[in-house]
């Protein structure tokens, strides 16, 4: 289960680059990201564009991270391939989740909420 | 040879037969393989991905559910091509589906509290999302699931017969 975590200024990046993420690696990839987080980082961001399949039990794992993160921390997803950006509007969980189309459009949004921090 | 055998034509078949253990490993295996064939049958990438999903969830309940536990178990999956329509059928000798029908698959409320959130139960609502036509049938000691999801013509324009 390949998943590695790169921060950006406060943003904790972590990549799934596994192609499928499917049964076989569900329960893998929510040990694995669990793994990755940490008490002090408060905004995490899923970056999805390496996946190019996802099914119920992958979508399952997402949500089961997103739900272990709690409502204190921010947990959004970025980079979504047409196959599963499918499964989140299928199942209605696009409306659940931030999503960011790319990880640049992920990006442009926290740098211009750091902006207006600075400026007030 | 394909539906059109004219000379010089690139060989398109227009049917796919799997067989393969009750395993989540050979479920993933498999479905690489459909993956390809698929695009041996020129359909279109957005086909083959709702082709696919179909298949993983339909295969997935298979290996949690019909068949758990049971390594030694095999799944038949055939797969054929008509036009318009991708038609499946699933044959596995493992348990009965509870109340000798498919379920209907519910819609996630993307509205309920964080906790409440639902983590599973997916599979089912996205197969009849995909598949218009779901059909089951207990045959002596085997599950028979058949699925029928519509497709764009192919690529190359794959019509009904002449």
């Amino acid at each position: 289960m390949e998943l590695v975590r790169e921060d950006i200024g406060n943003v904790a990046v972590i990549r799934c680059l596994e192609e499928r993420l499917d049964a076989i690696i569900a329960v893998q990839f929510k040990d694995r990201f669990r793994d990755l987080t940490d008490e002090a980082s408060q905004h995490f961001v899923l970056d999805m564009s390496r996946v190019q399949f996802m099914d119920s039990s992958g979508l399952g794992a997402v949500v089961a991270v997103y739900k272990f993160l709690g409502r204190e921390k921010r947990f959004d997803i970025a980079g979504l391939t047409p196959m599963v950006e499918r499964v989140f509007k299928l199942t209605r969980m696009d409306s659940v989740f931030t999503i960011y189309k790319t990880m640049d459009e992920m990006l442009a949004s926290v740098a211009a909420v750091n902006d207006q921090q600075k400026a007030s | 040879m394909g539906k059109d055998g004219k000379a010089g034509q690139t060989y398109r078949p227009d049917a796919i037969a799997l067989r393969f253990a009750a395993t989540s490993a050979d479920v993933r295996s498999s479905m690489i393989l459909v993956r390809k064939m698929l695009g041996v049958m020129e359909l279109s990438q957005d086909d083959i991905g709702r082709v696919e999903l179909v298949l993983a969830e339909a295969l997935n309940n298979v290996v949690e559910h019909a068949c758990v536990d049971r390594a030694d178990h095999l799944v038949l999956l055939d797969l054929s091509h008509e036009s318009g329509r991708l038609n499946c059928r699933i044959c596995d000798p493992g348990n009965p589906m509870p109340g000798a029908q498919p379920p209907d698959g519910h819609k996630a409320d993307p509205t309920a509290a964080l906790d409440d959130l639902p983590e599973g139960g997916f599979g089912w609502m996205l197969i009849r999302e995909l598949a218009d036509v779901v059909k089951y049938q207990r045959v002596g000691d085997e599950n028979h699931l058949f699925l029928s999801i519509p497709i764009a013509s192919s690529v190359n324009g794959l019509g009904p017969h002449p």
